[in-house]
């Protein structure tokens, strides 16, 4: 046994210690916090050293063939570049997770089904990561379905709806993507070694698409992708979730764990599988796919008023540029979406998190009664600024550099096909309307006049400080110094082929320089402002004095009364000019859009969902009445039957 | 141990332990059986004592079987009455044949008799007239096994009208007026089918002049012949084969014969629920009437397709109402009831696609849903044992809580049977969807053939699995999981009960972790083969005869 414990067993270990951890977590319920987070910090120790051994460290671990079609699979497991910095990333989300959940007062108390499906979540999502062929790949790929289902249960409210909506669209997926699999188990039959995940992995080695059989399983593997990442139109199932589930189930699965698995199997899909740019219309699709869910879901984002859905709706348009990057097909393009992918973890989590903290410590996120909580709570309004700038895609931090990474692509492409602009210049405008949506947001909850009810809110204790500060600071980090460290560390041993050029000009080190300068003349400005101090005087109208709750206005409050403003007004005050009015109109144009898309697509599907259920219902209820206990009637259906076995059986006139 | 070796002695002359296996098996529980009622007079513990050691004895045979058997089959003739039996040549006497598919089964059954078993000792406290409970059971059992092992047409009817009868008065053992009236229907509609199997089986007999299943594989062999030549008689052919094919059916509750099922099984205690449902089914209806269309007649898709799309028709008929009609349920047994009807639709699906995989699948779903089925209702038989209560509205959820094993047990046995891996029901339903997708494979270079809808079938059979966990889970959230709304006293059920329950989800996890390792190669697909081979049955269980005549 002593293998296991040598570089040769890791792949396993990082699999099996978190399935143990769920095991002990769930049988021993008093250590279960202790467990979570033991287990995490010794898979992610594991997950480093695999990390840190480089790629072609691990020789891959040979599972039983399987046989299908007369088609031979070899499964493994495998830790390659990509596989190793997926699971790195998984397992660093995990430890800020565990540790965030640790302290839950007042939460439900059934939290044992968190820590019990997290890290079975934990274990299989590793096991995703590591898979060398479609089966393994599947096989995993399965048992998160279940775990996930089993997660969205710990909760309040409706969690039987939530996971059941999830565990439908997810479902219907799962199976698109075991047939977009075994399609390409059939396609690779004859490449020496059928159904693995690496073919021509020095490089953009993928077949090309050009006819039928792997263009629909590119396709399928597609869909099952993006589904697991989010992606419109099968994104309903996480704002939904978004209502039942506490921060830290949202922060772990749809932000950060799904999107690391969809977009890991989806670059997978481009770049070691397929070569996506040999079929524009395709290739079309899938970015016309990312475009729509990056506009699409911040228009919806604009229109809410509650804080965590309003972010999980992002959770859903970051997704676009990721896909945005990736389908784009070149090297850039993929460092770009693999990049924003760990980005948006980063911020995204951060965002959640510090949103739960102030839900924990108001218990509030209807952002019409939040406000001014910032002076109150300066560590996590830091966070949240912090990383609502980066998603924003406000340079120095991460979040723009990723963004600047997939625009280059287009900017290359658009070289020979000047029509891929349309698609960077809907991605820059998604960035405009997810600013604004996070201006209101930031507004709603930190700033503005602090509401009566949450007087006594205190800052957060240190779990639930301390992980959103750290990943603010490594949103930072990893926009100032992109280049120095999440390029060269990071991304670049996930992408060897790519030489890590980046096409256009931008130094992150002199803007932050100029940043610095800007800021400082700020400063200066306020410090002379300061000379002259405002005077305060009692407010009163017709010599009554109005109290807190009256002169009370609230950022949200603001934004939902141009829901009143006719559309003739909005081109009235566009015409009269003034930026602050374009904003407005802007906002005319994306809360019609939202509520349109909402209406077609959510309310469709959640109709369709509806209707299978209720045809599925009837057809039971119909059948049901004719079980109605007589046994004539019985006998009747007997009779019936044998009538059918005699059309079956010499109706068809037989062999002879 | 005299007696074991007296018994070994009369029955079966120097030929070794594992020859007179098949004689023990049938003289263990049968002996039990009468002997039950009896001690139970003496003392009512040793009735339980005796049944328990029968079960176990017929379990350790049965394992027994299942490591040592070869791959030629034991052929045992019981010659008792001054019957000739002329070796290998004429098959005079009783005979029983135990080869790879047979042990299987047998296995099968003595793991889930053995549990109901050991469930039943706490469960069944409260019931009165015991001893009469276990000569009904160890008689149920015992027709069971005569069945798997049977060699010979008629006894094979005997065997299952022990079963059958056994089964009627187990499911009224509560004698409360709606288990009366399952009873009855029950008996109605069962003897119907036994009546067709005795004509059927008058017919062959005047046909062919013997009843042994060997000997008739040669008969119905030689007949394939002649009936090309003469209209009338594939008529006939085909009158009788209707008659097993709806008689089997019925007895393995395939919609549109599946109407006393929902009564019967949830009116039983819940042991025998979990027997009649698990395997009682299967063994009456599945194995016979594969033993029979298979090895038997020798049927193949190339020589009679529209048998096998009979089979087909009956499995989706069976999938698709008894999924839907459980998705209505509010009954916690009914619901699991009508779950059985669809989850044998499944089994015989993979029996009518033919092929290995589908074989292979059809075969592991016996056992997965033998274990997971018997495992449900075991949970069911918990919750009524400290709640009294069926109905899943009464119940009002939270029981999680309270019966923290049930719940699980309950959890892990509904993902086996939904297809979730890593238990064994994903690899059964996996290999059956794969046999539909090979097959549609092999019809696709036949142009004569529509492989698409091989293709369909399986998009069906994928689809339905996600209902089978839709309706499973309805139990989980609303007896399970979930707050209840008034403060409880209940606590977990007895330990032995619990026991019973935490070994049948074992063995699901560990088949379905030994599935590619053990399960498959020693023990399903060796099975699976002997159905495969068809008619080649009839030459190793009778030599002598094929090598004459042809």
């Amino acid at each position: 046994m002593n293998w296991i414990l040598q570089s040769q067993g890791f792949p396993i270990l990082v699999i099996l210690i978190p399935i143990v951890g769920a095991l002990l977590a769930f049988a021993i319920r008093p250590i279960r916090r202790y467990v979570a987070i033991l287990s995490a910090l010794a898979t992610g120790y594991f997950a480093l050293r695999l990390f840190l051994g480089g790629p072609g460290w691990i020789q891959p671990i040979p599972l039983p063939e399987i046989k299908a079609f007369g088609i031979t699979v070899a499964n493994s497991l495998q830790a390659d570049g990509l596989s190793n910095l997926i699971l790195l990333l998984i397992s660093g989300f995990a430890v800020f997770i565990f540790i965030y959940s640790f302290y839950y007062k007042g939460g439900p108390r059934d939290d044992w089904k968190f820590f019990t499906f997290a890290l079975l979540t934990y274990g299989a999502a590793n096991g995703v990561a590591l898979a060398g062929s479609v089966y393994v790949l599947y096989f995993f790929w399965g048992v998160l379905l279940v775990t996930v289902y089993g997660l969205l249960f710990y909760g309040r409210g409706d969690v039987e709806g939530s996971a059941r909506k999830m565990f439908l669209l997810n479902g219907v997926a799962d199976f698109i993507l075991l047939l977009g699999l075994l399609l390409l188990v059939i396609y690779t039959k004859d490449q020496g070694a059928a159904g693995q995940l690496s073919y021509g992995h020095a490089g953009m080695g993928g077949f090309k698409l050009d006819s039928a059989l792997p263009i629909l399983s590119f396709v399928c593997i597609g869909i099952g992708a993006l589904t697991k990442a989010g992606s419109f139109p099968m994104h309903t199932w996480i704002p939904k979730a978004a209502e039942t589930a506490p921060a830290q189930t949202m922060a772990y699965i749809p932000a950060s764990l799904d999107k690391l698995l969809g977009i890991y199997l989806f670059v997978r899909l481009c770049y070691s599988l397929f070569d996506i740019s040999s079929n524009t219309a395709v290739q079309v699709i899938f970015l016309t796919i990312g475009a729509v869910t990056v506009l699409a879901a911040v228009f919806m984002a604009l229109i809410q008023k509650d804080a965590i859905r309003l972010l999980s709706y992002h959770a859903v348009s970051q997704v676009g540029y990721m896909i945005l990057g990736i389908a784009s097909g070149t090297l850039i393009g993929i460092a770009g979406g693999l990049f924003h992918m760990m980005n948006h973890a980063i911020y995204k989590s951060t965002l959640f998190l510090a949103g739960g903290a102030v839900a924990h410590r108001s218990g509030e996120t209807d952002l019409n009664k939040l406000g001014g909580l910032a002076r109150t709570m300066p560590l996590t309004f830091f966070s949240f600024l912090v990383a609502a700038l980066a998603i924003s895609g406000i340079p120095p931090l991460n979040g723009f550099f990723s963004k600047w990474l997939v625009y280059q692509s287009f900017v290359e492409m658009a070289k020979t096909q000047p029509v891929f602009i349309l698609f960077m210049i809907a991605g820059m405008f998604g960035s405009v309307l997810t600013l604004a949506s996070f201006l209101k947001l930031t507004h709603g909850i930190f700033l503005g006049r602090r509401p009566e009810s949450l007087s006594k809110v205190k800052e957060v204790g240190f779990t639930k400080w301390f992980p959103p500060l750290v990943l603010a600071l490594v949103c930072i980090a990893f926009g100032v110094f992109a280049y120095r460290l999440p390029i060269r560390y990071l991304i670049s041993p996930a992408l060897p082929a790519w030489n890590g050029l980046v096409v256009g000009w931008f130094q992150p080190l002199q803007f932050v320089g100029f940043i610095i300068l800007l800021v400082s003349v700020g400063f200066l400005i306020y410090l002379a402002g300061r000379a002259y101090a405002p005077r305060t005087r009692k407010v009163f109208i017709g010599a009554e004095e109005l109290t807190e709750t009256e002169m009370h206005y609230s950022g949200p409050h603001f934004y939902s009364s141009l829901k009143d403003i006719k559309l003739f007004n909005e081109f009235y005050r566009f015409a009269s000019g003034g930026s602050f009015d374009i904003f407005h109109y802007i906002q005319g144009i994306g809360k019609a859009a939202g509520k349109t898309l909402k209406q077609l697509i959510d309310e469709t599907l959640n109709e369709v969902v509806k209707f299978v259920r209720y045809i599925f219902m009837q057809a039971g209820g119909g059948l049901s009445r004719l079980q109605t206990g007589g046994l004539q009637l019985y006998l009747g259906w007997v009779f019936l039957g044998i009538l059918i076995l005699i059309i079956l059986l010499l109706g068809g006139g037989g062999n002879a | 141990m005299e007696i074991l070796n007296a018994l070994i002695n009369i029955t079966d002359k120097g030929a070794g332990f594992l020859h007179s296996i098949p004689a023990l098996l049938i003289a263990i529980p049968l002996g039990a059986a009468f002997l039950a009622p009896i001690l139970f007079k003496l003392w009512k513990r040793l009735a339980e004592i005796i049944t328990g050691l029968a079960v176990t004895a017929c379990l350790v045979l049965a394992i027994y079987l299942v490591l040592f058997l070869g791959n030629t089959p034991i052929v045992y003739t019981f010659s008792g009455g001054n019957w000739e039996f002329i070796q290998n040549l004429l098959p005079l006497g009783i005979v029983f044949v135990v080869d790879k598919l047979a042990a299987f089964m047998l296995l099968v059954v003595s793991i889930l008799v053995f549990f109901a078993y050991l469930f039943g000792l706490k469960y069944l406290e409260r019931f009165t007239g015991l001893g009469k409970y276990y000569t009904l059971y160890l008689l149920m059992f015992t027709g069971m096994i005569g069945l798997v092992m049977t060699g010979d047409l008629f006894n094979m009817f005997v065997f299952m009208e022990i079963a059958a009868i056994s089964s009627y008065a187990l499911v009224a053992f509560g004698t409360e007026p709606e288990e009366l009236e399952a009873g009855f229907k029950y008996m109605v509609m069962g003897e119907i089918a036994s009546i067709m199997i005795l004509l059927s089986i008058a017919f062959i007999y005047s046909s062919t002049s013997t009843l042994n299943l060997a000997h008739l594989s040669y008969a119905f062999t030689q007949m394939q012949t002649q009936m090309a030549s003469t209209p009338g008689f594939r008529a006939g052919f085909y009158f009788v084969l209707i008659l097993l094919m709806f008689s089997f059916s019925l007895k393995a509750a395939l919609v549109p014969f599946h109407s006393w099922l929902p009564d019967a099984h949830p009116s039983a205690p819940a042991p025998i629920s979990a027997l009649l449902s698990g395997v009682f089914i299967k063994v009456l209806g599945v194995y016979a009437m594969v033993r029979i269309l298979y090895n038997v007649y020798g049927f193949s898709w190339e020589s009679s397709p529209e048998v096998f799309t009979a089979l087909i028709v009956l499995g989706l008929a069976s999938i698709i109402a008894g999924s839907l009609l459980a998705l209505n349920q509010k009954d916690y047994k009914r619901l699991l009831a009508y779950s059985s009807i669809s989850q044998v639709g499944y089994i015989i699906l993979g029996f009518g696609i033919g092929n290995l995989f589908a074989l292979i699948g059809a075969l592991a779903h016996i056992l997965a849903h033998a274990l997971g089925k018997g495992l449900l209702f075991l949970t069911s038989g918990s919750v009524v044992y400290r709640t009294g209560e069926r109905d899943l509205g009464k119940l009002g959820g939270g029981l999680g809580k309270y019966m923290p094993w049930t719940s699980l047990t309950y959890n892990l046995g509904a993902l086996s049977v939904a297809g979730i891996p890593p238990f064994l029901g994903f690899f059964s339903k996996m290999f059956i969807i794969l046999g539909a997708i090979d097959l549609a494979r092999v019809w696709d270079s036949d142009p004569s053939k529509p492989g698409w809808t091989m293709i369909a079938v399986a998009i069906i059979a994928g689809l339905f699995a996600v209902v089978t966990l839709g309706y499973l889970l309805k139990i989980t959230n609303q007896v399970f999981w979930g707050k209840s709304e008034e403060k409880r006293t209940l606590k977990e059920s007895p330990f032995i009960m619990v026991f019973a329950m935490v070994s049948l989800v074992v063995l699901l996890l560990a088949g379905g972790v030994a599935f590619f390792f053990w399960l498959k190669p020693e023990l399903l697909g060796p099975a699976a083969d002997v159905l495969l081979k068809g008619t080649k049955y009839g030459e190793l269980v009778l030599p002598g005869l094929f090598g004459a005549g042809g």
